[in-house]
């Protein structure tokens, strides 16, 4: 149980954030339904409430850009923009990610499946 | 029913900001305020009403533990598990930091002390509080046979003294026997070299006598 838990843990680690850069790469995108999305997919089924702090990161580092903005219906949403330099974050993560995806099959044995 | 619910979104936040105390002021308010946006938002756009579907609301953001895990590991910070004696966030394995101290603290932190120090866990009374703590019991037990051994140290050393006593009266009493042959021998030895002799003068009139 405390295995499986950790190595969907531990594939979520450094991957997660770069499907967040992929949600919000062509439209702006506010904190809860980046969540709401998040939850739809059950691999990534994360607490919802631990992607705040990624988003926070993601900030930090210059990767995400935020801005406060009145709602139609409800309290202020944070909008969450791409940056420059999180766009070339995500694209380095692409071509990483293939390559290492095809190692990982050939030597798993799941490349022909 | 809307009053317990907004008790529930109140106690939540709080015991999520208690949680926190460790970050930066500003980060600990920018997840405060977005996990107080979140839960309006859902409210609001899933016309979450009863107090169940609020609670279900709540447990789909995490508990205060997961959440503050979580806000510790991307804020790149050792969390202050301890603190909270929380078994639900030591069983998430935030950091290999944890490790070392967790055999000491837990029991010195249970009270409501912890927010307050969120940084403590790695200070120094935790740590020290086991080497400490050891001995007394230690020392309880022993009282009996520690007092004999002091006793014993007591006689040993006074038997000691005492034959120290002796053996320096012996040696006081020889190397005053052994000074005086010594000295003796050695004024005569050395003097029927002349050595002594030289520097009295007297001698040499004596010796330019025969010579005369």
């Amino acid at each position: 149980m405390a295995d499986v838990a950790q190595l969907s843990t531990s594939l979520r680690r450094g991957t997660l954030e770069f499907c967040v850069l992929a949600m919000v790469e062509h439209e702006d995108r506010y904190g809860t339904e980046i969540v709401r999305r998040f939850g739809e997919e059950r691999n990534l089924a994360a607490s919802e409430g631990t992607i705040y702090p990624l988003l926070s990161r993601l900030r930090r580092v210059g990767w995400l850009d935020s801005k406060w903005s009145e709602s139609p219906s409800g309290p202020p949403r944070r909008y969450y923009a791409l940056t420059d330099s999180g766009r070339s974050a995500l694209e380095h993560f692409r071509s990483e990610w293939v390559s290492f995806r095809q190692t990982v099959d050939r030597l798993v044995g799941t490349g022909g499946a | 029913m809307s009053d317990k619910t907004n008790d529930a979104v109140a106690e939540y936040l709080h015991e999520l900001e208690l949680r926190l105390t460790g970050l930066p002021v500003l980060q600990r308010r920018e997840l405060l305020a977005e996990i107080a946006a979140h839960i309006s938002n859902e409210r609001v756009e899933r016309s979450v009403t009863s107090e169940g579907e609020l609670l279900e609301l709540l447990e789909r953001l995490g508990s205060p533990e997961v959440v503050a895990a979580a806000a510790y590991e991307e804020a790149g910070m050792a969390e202050p598990v301890l603190s909270y004696a929380g078994a639900t966030s030591a069983a998430r394995r935030p950091l290999p930091a944890v490790p070392p101290p967790p055999d000491s603290p837990p029991p010195a932190y249970s009270g409501p002390f912890p927010p307050s120090f969120g940084h403590r866990p790695y200070s120094g009374p935790p740590v020290a509080g086991p080497p400490l703590a050891p001995p007394p019991p230690v020392r309880e037990p022993e009282s009996n046979t520690g007092l004999r051994v002091v006793i014993g140290v007591a006689i040993a050393t006074v038997v000691v003294v005492l034959l120290g006593c002796l053996a320096g009266s012996f040696l006081i009493t020889q190397s005053s026997v052994s000074e005086a042959p010594a000295a003796t021998v050695e004024r005569a030895v050395p003097e029927p070299p002349a050595e002594p002799e030289r520097p009295v003068e007297p001698e040499r009139p004596a010796i330019v006598r025969p010579a005369d």
